[in-house]
């Protein structure tokens, strides 16, 4: 075969292998919505609860007076997005009679639920999709090609959680990938269309308001990316960059107009001459930062965080913000300290922390390794760390919150894979094709595997909807019925509760007694601060149960039944009879 | 167009690296499951215990199997119990710490597929005279070589290692036979006691299976298709016999004839009432369950699990055609016949199990395999002056069957999941583990009746546990075919004297006292032996009441292979003293 016919030969293969990749990543994400859809009431504690709130607001309720948390407001408001789309899609079933012939399991089910899972994953898909458009268009087909297993990386990844998937954590990282993928092509000085920008920027400053910690990882991203520019053979080739579009004459005249005898003999010119180099070259640098600065993303991600408090201060329900900002706000920190684990745990409390945590380590490790050779992967490896601060600083065994750290680990990973492709591709074009078709044959056995998982999942039965309490909820209560959760945690009672389209009987989704009453013991300030709020939470208690006569009470023993008795609320007096106890839970039955 | 390979050894060694993996994740498999025996195997152990102690076959004990197959099974078990109780007595002399020296014996029951062993040697010894020929077909079986025993393994891999039936076997002498049978085809010559050794297990093969005739008969038919193809003339009676010439007056043949009067005599040999009953009773039996409609009989389209395979199987019937088109080598179209030999047979023995479509599976895998290797490695041929790496091909194809065989590891663990899950629901829900009831109930040595369909499925438990089978009838299936064609009225007066002697025998073993416990499979069982009046006699005795009907599954914590979980199939009825 000539030469000409071997090159065809490679145009032709390189764009099989793409369409195989997108072929993989395409069965992960379908993979993974088969199993949404095996599984529609699948969801967890937060994720409950935001879908919750989104759900109260469309009703006209307001988040903070109607239903208590802890967070900002933004993810509320965003839950009602799968909530009208869940609204929708009950509506197009409800008009057809062949879509509730063909699914009648889920034409009656409420679709809440599924429409989040499913969006979510369309948002990585979403993720994936324009990370690779942006590498396409940028920078070429063979620079997207070598950076598919990254992107192949990022959907198992994203694909595979389970606990934290929904959680804010999660959608950060699904939705920030095309944004970081901009300002790597942004620092190769890729011209970049707005439309474009703002495609990758929008959803990624929204995901970045969720959290501060959020923007700080995303800031020490953006340092590394400039402290890069700070290197001397970059500032080099920033200078050859400028002079190549100014006179030479002028450049050239600058440095070598003084003489260098001069400069030997008078240390106090020589100081100054060093002064205005470094002024010059800062002179050089400003203009260079400035424009990497002055892009639509970074003016999206700034219009995004004022108009988000904009809106918040003006626009915001005045209740509910005073609510927030006065009673919630200023016992966050005091109460929050009820879940702080120690230390060791925070590293391997159970196999799935231990196994995020080493992972995360793993990245940062193989990160620092690359840094020297990879701009990106500094920038990513700053990412990760700063994310893996956040984690031990938060000081709570919750895996969502290493999503980040190992998400940028995986990413790390497959900057590693790009750097190898990148060496291999130096050598050969048929080293080229070998490490291809390896990466080919392993992102088919991926996909094979997870999808194989899904389609098992009802088979195994491992990840079933309603565990032991929730089990325990639906048998005992009717369709709309009102249950209270009075437990320290969302998890297990109300996302039992949301699952089973029972209605919760009160303002708190979850009782937050245990919290308020840490906050107490910390100092005799704080319990003179708090016991007011504690005693009112009482009595709203009281007055939820009194009142509005749930049908179930779900009571965590300890150390809620302590709180009960201390706001003189006996359950037997007020009608109920225990019905059932599993656990350290009772279940209280109106009689 | 292929690239030629430096010598035989070097072969050899990349054959072993391809299969390493697989062979490291079946031993692993078999080991973690903790009975040791599949059901088949359990049975036939079972059988070839009695058959070594001297009981008549059929007359003594009943079962639905050929009797060179018992035989055969008779001689290994004879072989291996002598190592299992080396190894038991070891065990039992140092205080029972090396219990792993069981854990490594038992499993060699379950391989009757020793006779890999025998195809692997086989294959070793066919091997220079394969690669000394310089003929296309040994350069295709050459290069094709490690995918045809990778797709062998990967075939077992992917039927939960179900090794001791006679599917396995069959697929096993296939594997020797395929090659040797090709290279007579055309003409190339090679040792003959290696032939001999070849057709004499074809010869077991078909006389412990005879629907292996089907899948033999069927290549045969091919290859004189392909004869007539290439020669572009006409099948006439003449080419035909010519064909049969070619094919029959061989070393081969000689060993099958051989083998088959050894068969035939041994046959002979056997007490009046065994060949008498296997030739009006046994054989009249199995032909019965191709066309019986009997809830047992579950057709060969009872599990969507299956679909999967036979679309595989036409995907891959497509692979060939479209090869064909481009290259005259006919291994990979040989090997489809093998394939489509074994739906046949599926179709026929119309049980809708796994293990009936080993053949198919493996056919499948190894159009895929070989077809995919001959097309990576022309993708490099044409492409070389792209610089591939050295042996590329070949390090890709390893990769692939390793990771194919960790992705049927995968399924299998998946499977072995549900099983427990379904296992701990069933727990839950009040149901009882048939090893739970033997241990509390029974002693070593006792007598236990298991009453099912599949009673196979509950006998690696007895034998693990050592107890004894109670009852001479070993497979009921027989007993509810026969009790199918009562009711119809088809059943021939010799096999209605029979079920009447079945039945009483049943009673017989029943009213033993030796027997301990009796377990009855509810859903299909259970009302044959109320029809037969069995079951108000059983309620009757002194000794044996029933306590309650209690759910008892006989998977202990779901170890046991998927296949043989049927779910209402294992409800049995407890019977104890």
């Amino acid at each position: 075969m000539s030469h000409s016919n071997s090159y065809e030969f490679w145009f032709r293969f390189r764009r099989f292998s793409l369409w195989v990749f997108v072929c993989c990543l395409f069965f992960l994400f379908f993979g993974q919505a088969l199993f949404f859809f095996t599984y529609p009431l699948l969801t967890y504690a937060d994720q409950a609860l935001y879908l919750y709130c989104g759900r109260l607001i469309l009703e006209g309720g307001l988040p903070y007076i109607d239903v208590f948390d802890w967070n900002p407001p933004l993810v509320m408001y965003l839950a009602m997005i799968p909530v009208l789309a869940a609204k929708v899609l009950q509506a197009i079933f409800s008009n057809s009679e062949l879509l509730r012939y063909s699914f009648p399991f889920l034409s009656s089910l409420s679709l809440e639920i599924l429409s989040f899972n499913l969006l979510t994953l369309a948002c990585g898909c979403y993720s994936a999709l324009l990370s690779m458009f942006l590498f396409y268009r940028y920078k070429g087909a063979v620079s997207l090609w070598l950076r598919m297993p990254m992107l192949f990386l990022f959907g198992f990844y994203f694909c595979g959680q389970n606990y934290s998937f929904g959680e804010r954590e999660h959608l950060h990282f699904g939705l920030i990938l095309p944004l970081l993928v901009l300002r790597l092509l942004r620092l190769h000085g890729k011209n970049i269309s707005s439309q474009h920008s703002l495609a990758a920027a929008l959803p990624a400053s929204l995901t970045l308001l969720f959290k501060p910690q959020f923007l700080l990882a995303y800031c020490a991203f953006e340092v590394i990316l400039s402290l890069q520019e700070f290197r001397p053979q970059s500032l080099q080739s920033q200078q050859a960059e400028v002079s190549e579009s100014q006179p030479k004459a002028q450049l050239k005249s600058q440095p070598e107009s003084q003489p260098k005898a001069q400069l030997k003999s008078q240390p106090e010119s020589q100081f100054k001459s060093q002064l205005k180099s470094l002024l010059g070259k800062l002179a050089l640098f400003v203009p260079l930062r400035l424009r990497f600065y002055r892009q639509p993303e970074i003016y999206c991600l700034l219009v995004m965080v004022l108009g988000y408090l904009g809106w918040f201060f003006f626009l915001f329900p005045a209740d509910a913000r005073t609510c927030y900002l006065q009673e919630i706000l200023p016992m966050y920190d005091s109460a929050y300290g009820f879940s702080r684990r120690a230390f060791l745990l925070l590293f391997r409390a159970d196999s799935l922390i231990l196994q995020s945590v080493s992972i995360s380590f793993a990245g940062l490790f193989l990160g620092l390794v690359l840094s020297r050779r990879s701009v990106f992967a500094a920038a990513l490896t700053a990412f990760l760390a700063v994310s893996l601060v956040n984690y031990f600083y938060g000081n709570q065994v919750w895996l969502y919150r290493l999503v980040p750290c190992e998400g940028a680990a995986f990413l790390v990973l497959g900057e590693a894979f790009y750097l190898y492709g990148v060496s291999v591709s130096r050598r050969s074009r048929g080293r080229l094709m070998a490490l291809s078709l390896v990466y080919m044959l392993f992102a088919a056995f991926f996909c094979a595997q997870s999808f194989a998982y899904a389609v098992n999942a009802r088979k195994l039965d491992c990840s079933a909807p309603l565990d032991e309490v929730g089990g325990r909820v639906l048998g005992l209560s009717g369709r709309k019925d009102t249950v209270l959760w009075l437990g320290t945690g969302i998890s297990p009672g109300f996302p039992a509760i949301l699952q089973c389209g029972l209605r919760p009987g009160s303002r708190y989704a979850y009782s937050v007694l245990a919290q308020v009453n840490h906050a107490m013991s910390i100092s005799p300030a704080n319990r003179a601060h708090f016991e007011p709020l504690f005693r009112k939470m009482l009595a709203q208690y009281k007055s939820y149960i009194l009142e509005k006569k749930p049908r179930l009470i779900v009571l965590q023993t300890n150390p809620m039944q302590a709180f009960l008795k201390q706001g003189e609320i006996d359950l037997t007096a007020f009608g109920y009879r225990e019905a059932e106890v599993y656990g350290e839970y009772s279940f209280f039955v109106l009689k | 167009m292929l690239r030629k390979l430096e010598d035989w050894r070097k072969d050899f060694r990349y054959l072993l690296i391809v299969i390493a993996l697989p062979i490291v994740l079946l031993i692993v498999n078999v080991s973690c499951s903790s009975s040791y025996f599949s059901s088949y195997a359990s049975m036939r152990v079972l059988a070839g215990r009695l058959f070594n102690e001297g009981l008549a076959l059929y007359s003594d004990f009943f079962l639905l199997e050929s009797p060179i197959g018992i035989c055969s099974f008779s001689f290994l078990v004879k072989l291996l119990d002598a190592f299992a109780l080396a190894a038991s007595t070891l065990n039992t002399a140092i205080g029972g710490s090396l219990s792993w020296l069981n854990f490594l014996f038992l499993p060699s029951f379950a391989i009757p597929t020793t006779a890999v062993v025998f195809a692997m040697v086989g294959l070793a010894l066919a091997m220079p005279a394969i690669l000394s020929s310089g003929s296309a077909l040994a350069t295709s079986l050459r290069s094709a070589l490690p995918a045809y025993v990778g797709a062998y393994f990967l075939a077992i891999l992917s039927c939960g290692f179900d090794l001791g039936d006679s599917q396995s076997f069959l697929l096993a002498v296939l594997l020797l036979w395929l090659p040797i049978r090709l290279l007579r085809y055309e003409e190339i010559r090679f040792a003959k006691p290696i032939a001999m050794l070849a057709g004499g297990f074809v010869s077991l093969s078909i006389f412990c299976d005879p629907t292996a005739v089907l899948v033999y008969g069927l290549l045969e038919v091919f290859l004189l298709a392909d004869a007539a193809w290439k020669s572009k003339v006409p099948v006439t009676s003449v080419r035909v016999l010519r064909f049969l010439r070619q094919s029959f007056l061989t070393a081969e043949f000689v060993g099958f004839l051989l083998t088959a009067l050894g068969c035939w005599l041994y046959l002979g040999s056997l007490p009046a009432v065994s060949k008498e009953l296997y030739w009006d009773v046994v054989l009249p039996i199995q032909i019965m369950q191709f066309q019986s409609g009997h809830p047992a009989i579950y057709g060969p389209q009872s599990c969507p699990d299956r679909l999967d395979v036979i679309v595989w199987f036409l995907i891959s019937a497509l692979v060939v055609i479209w090869q064909r088109r481009f290259s005259t080598d006919y291994l990979p179209a040989s090997i489809l016949m093998i394939g489509m030999g074994g739906m046949m047979q599926y179709i026929l023995q119309n049980e809708g199990l796994s293990r009936s479509l080993q053949l198919t599976i493996f056919s499948s895998f190894a159009i895929f395999l070989i077809c995919g290797y001959r097309g990576l490695c022309l993708f490099i041929e044409r492409t070389r002056d792209l610089n591939w790496p050295l042996h590329f091909e070949k390090v890709f194809f390893v990769l692939l069957v390793w990771l194919l065989s960790v992705y049927l590891n995968f399924c299998l663990n998946l499977d072995r999941q549900a099983l427990r899950a379904q296992y701990q629901r069933d727990i839950e829900h009040g149901a009882q583990s048939l090893e739970n009831i033997l241990l509390s109930r029974t002693k070593v040595g006792d007598k236990v009746a298991v009453i099912a369909d599949f009673p196979g499925a509950a006998y690696p438990l007895l034998l693990c546990h050592d107890r004894k089978v109670a009852t001479r009838l070993l497979s009921f299936r027989c007993l509810s075919l026969l009790q199918v064609g009562s009711e119809q009225g088809t059943l021939s007066p010799r096999l209605r004297d029979f079920r009447a002697k079945l039945l009483l025998d049943l009673k017989d073993d029943l009213e033993d006292p030796a027997c301990r416990l009796c377990l009855v499979n509810e859903s299909i069982s259970l009302p044959i032996l109320e029809k037969a009046q069995i079951l108000n006699n059983v309620s009757q005795f002194t000794y044996l009441s029933k306590e309650k009907a209690e759910r008892v599954r006989f998977v202990s914590a779901g170890n046991r292979q998927p296949h043989e979980y049927f779910g209402h199939n294992f409800d049995f009825a407890v019977y104890a003293p």
